[in-house]
């Protein structure tokens, strides 16, 4: 049986309500982003090569040859994931504190979710 | 007509101000000014850099589309940004507009497919090699 990312989604909002903390904020915001990624490329599978399914980055341009917007939003995803993940001071921009890019990242994985039903591979 | 705010402080991972600029033969010819171009965005060093006279039409159509659905839209813009991002471990690069306003998620969604939507519509209309470069090089970021 294969792993839903979904899974994903649910572990990052469990996370993020149980316990909030800029840890978990910031885990949070990585699994809304895998779960994103990867039902992105799941949903795209049939048209993107060996390569292509190994590049995040192909995977969003990908996305965005199908529905700009939704490939627009994953790219920023992947931006804040990648803040979260690596960047320790800053890497927020304007938002204000991790517990608001989480609620970002939300709203963003929601959307994307929401849009890739309607999206042709 | 957008108001421009404060300068913001972009801190993504990637989201740099000081790189070096590229080098390739293409942009040592190029004669474009985006700056002088596109007067309503605030546009970074990086992101400059980045746009070479091939992606002038490309730039030009975003952020025409990009303001038409501002201005139609009462949603009040906080800031018009251009900015680059890459990613080494892909070796990656594109420009980023950024598109900073005071409004819902809900509202700021609402924009954001109505400006993907206009993209598509406009990206049918391109060559294959300006759609290529559209989705390859160019992204758009609503920011609440």
């Amino acid at each position: 049986m294969p792993f839903n990312p979904l899974g994903f989604f649910h572990v990052a909002r469990r996370l993020a309500s149980e316990s909030p903390g800029e840890a978990e904020y910031r885990t949070a915001v990585g699994r809304a982003y895998y779960c994103a990624f990867l039902v992105a490329r799941e949903h795209l599978r049939p048209r993107l090569t060996g390569k292509q399914l190994r590049s995040h980055t192909e995977v969003i341009e990908a996305l965005r040859r199908r529905d700009f917007g939704t490939g627009a939003r994953l790219d920023t995803l992947h931006r804040l994931r990648l803040s979260a993940d690596y960047q320790l001071v800053g890497g927020l921009g304007r938002l204000p504190n991790w517990g608001q890019a989480w609620q970002r990242a939300d709203h963003l994985c929601s959307q994307i979710l929401r849009k890739m039903v309607t999206i042709v591979p | 007509m957008p108001r421009k705010t404060r300068e913001a402080k972009l801190e993504y991972v990637g989201l740099h101000e000081g790189r070096p600029a590229l080098s390739s033969a293409a942009q040592r010819t190029s004669r474009w000014d985006p700056v002088s171009s596109m007067p309503d965005w605030r546009i970074t060093r990086e992101a400059r850099a980045l746009l070479t006279s091939r992606l002038k039409p490309i730039a030009e159509g975003i952020s025409a589309i990009i303001l038409a659905k501002l201005s139609q839209n009462p949603i009040r813009t906080r800031e018009l940004v251009l900015c680059a991002f890459s990613d080494p471990k892909e070796d990656w690069k594109e420009v980023v507009f950024q598109v900073h306003v005071a409004a819902s998620p809900e509202q700021a969604n609402a924009l954001w497919d109505e400006v993907g939507n206009a993209i598509d519509q406009w990206r049918n209309r391109l060559s294959e090699e300006d759609a290529d470069l559209l989705c390859e090089r160019f992204s758009v970021d609503v920011i609440w």
